[in-house]
């Protein structure tokens, strides 16, 4: 695998554990990265939380597995689940086909915003990247 | 084992005379029972449907693989097997179960008959197992070579793997399903069987472990964009799709062919080693059955519990996956005898939550070998 062939998206925030959120006001979409997409192939089934259920900052709030793997998903942020991705349901391969998109898993109210300054912007995640994939 | 024949990389782990390969063909690698083998290529669902759709070519010379030489060693194998190997005409492959006196699964085993031996294959996982077992109650009169490293193993499986075979070896058909014959691949010596692991057509070919390389390419640039290599990961799913039982997760120590499903295989008529043992167990009825399972989402897998209409656990899962034919998760699991009837309502517990399933009849997939 090469560093460059994995998708980093502008404006959003990252773990190092390959999750993303897209921020607006106070609210956060998440999901995880192409790169995570790609390390875990033939994502088979999501386990997602519920509307209302609480996140804690980079605790696990989900599941995505391959044929093979269990992967726990961790929250990049804190705070209350207002509305979950229920395509991956029916459609778990979304999250490989478009894991910035459509592959998006839930979207929380997050309960402190201050909590971002500890993740990776685009920048930093791409220099992640290239010392994961050579 | 003869170690000076086998490859160890700097990480420890044995290696098949066909690592480079894998590696040049961009396969990733994990670590199986001390080997080191190639888990995927071009991904498990793509390997799954080249296996069920054409062909697909695997490397499973890590299989243990055994020679039993000797006068002694017809009388030892008749002995130690659950089915009748007096019946197994020469060239001719028979599963067996290997038990202890009181009845516990040792191994699963194939056993080939040869003009002056006997070829066993036998799991990896129990390798360690069954090779203390064998060395404690070997005779004087058999001989067991271990020739797992010096032999390499390839299973070409898929609806288009006689076609492809054909074209590198002369008259296959007269290899009978579940028997072999010594046959010549791109003019390399080999000893082939119409046998595998998948539920497809198929063969397995046996050759020195230094032609691997040479029979792998010639298969692989003979199948051309028919063919794919099939890493352990599509072995896997593809078992599973077929029910076919892995030793060391769905059968282990704990267990006794009876309620492994392996009836079949084991011969009232004939003595053999646990014997009055099973004949106790299958009196008094077993406790709990290997059953197929199939949920409505969520994947089964090994060690997850299996729970009744109630909750109340009635067993565990062994092993399991996602069929990609049937684009659900599909299981095998031990249950109480009451709850092994098809179509029965459980369900298994995925990080304590409960998933709706039902019991199925194997395979899960219909209409194959």
């Amino acid at each position: 695998m090469n560093g460059s062939k994995m998708e980093v998206r502008e404006g959003l925030w990252y773990t190092q554990e390959h999750e993303w959120a897209r921020v607006e006001d106070n609210i956060a979409v998440v999901g995880i990265t192409d790169y995570a997409q790609k390390e875990l192939r033939n994502v088979v089934f999501v386990e997602l939380p519920k509307v209302g259920d609480k996140l804690t900052f980079q605790k696990d709030f989900g599941y995505v597995e391959s044929t093979k793997a269990v992967n726990a998903v961790l929250s990049p942020v804190g705070g209350e689940v207002i509305e979950v991705n229920s395509k991956l349901e029916e459609s778990p391969e979304l999250i490989n086909s478009d894991p910035y998109g459509e592959g998006w898993m839930v979207k929380v109210k997050m309960s402190n915003k201050d909590e971002l300054n500890q993740l990776l912007n685009a920048r930093e995640y791409s220099e992640l990247m290239d010392h994961l994939v050579k | 084992m003869n170690p000076e024949t086998c490859d160890r990389g700097e990480t420890g782990f044995l290696r098949t005379k066909l690592y480079s390969t894998h590696i040049h063909l961009g396969a990733r690698m994990m670590e199986f029972h001390g080997w080191e083998m190639p888990v995927e290529y071009s991904g498990i669902v793509e390997e799954h449907n080249a296996v069920r759709g054409s062909a697909g070519l695997f490397d499973v010379s890590h299989m243990n693989k055994l020679k039993m030489h000797g006068a002694k060693a017809f009388d030892f194998l008749q002995n130690i097997s659950t089915n009748d190997i007096s019946k197994l005409r020469l060239n001719g492959m028979k599963y067996s179960v290997v038990c202890r006196d009181d009845g516990t699964i040792v191994d699963d085993i194939v056993i080939i008959r040869r003009e002056d031996h006997y070829f066993l294959v036998t799991n990896t996982s129990r390798k360690e197992t069954l090779m203390k077992w064998l060395e404690d109650h070997k005779v004087e009169g058999l001989e067991i070579e271990d020739v797992t490293c010096d032999t390499a193993a390839l299973a070409l499986q898929g609806p288009g793997s006689n076609k492809i075979l054909s074209t590198l070896a002369e008259n296959l058909d007269d290899i009978k399903f579940w028997s072999g014959a010594d046959k010549k691949v791109a003019g390399i010596d080999t000893y082939i069987t119409r046998s595998g692991y998948t539920g497809e057509d198929g063969f397995e070919i046996y050759s020195r472990s230094t032609d691997a390389k040479e029979i792998w390419q010639s298969i692989m640039d003979t199948g051309g964009k028919d063919i794919k290599p099939v890493g352990l990961g599509a072995r896997d799913t593809l078992r599973l799709e077929m029910g076919y039982i892995l030793s060391g997760l769905d059968i282990s120590d704990e267990n006794n062919p009876l309620e492994a499903g392996l009836e079949w295989a084991v011969k009232w008529r004939k003595d053999f080693t646990g014997k009055d043992a099973l004949r106790r167990i299958k009196e008094q009825g077993v406790e709990k059955k290997l059953t197929g399972i199939k949920l409505e989402r969520g994947i089964p897998r090994h060690g997850y519990d299996i729970v009744g209409s109630s909750g109340e656990k009635i067993g565990v899962v062994t092993s399991g996956t996602n069929s990609p034919m049937l684009g659900a998760g599909i299981g095998l699991g031990y249950v109480k005898p009451e709850y092994a009837l098809p179509d029965t309502k459980i369900g298994i517990v995925i990080r304590n939550k409960t998933y709706n399933g039902i019991v199925v009849k194997l395979p899960f997939l219909e209409g194959r070998k």
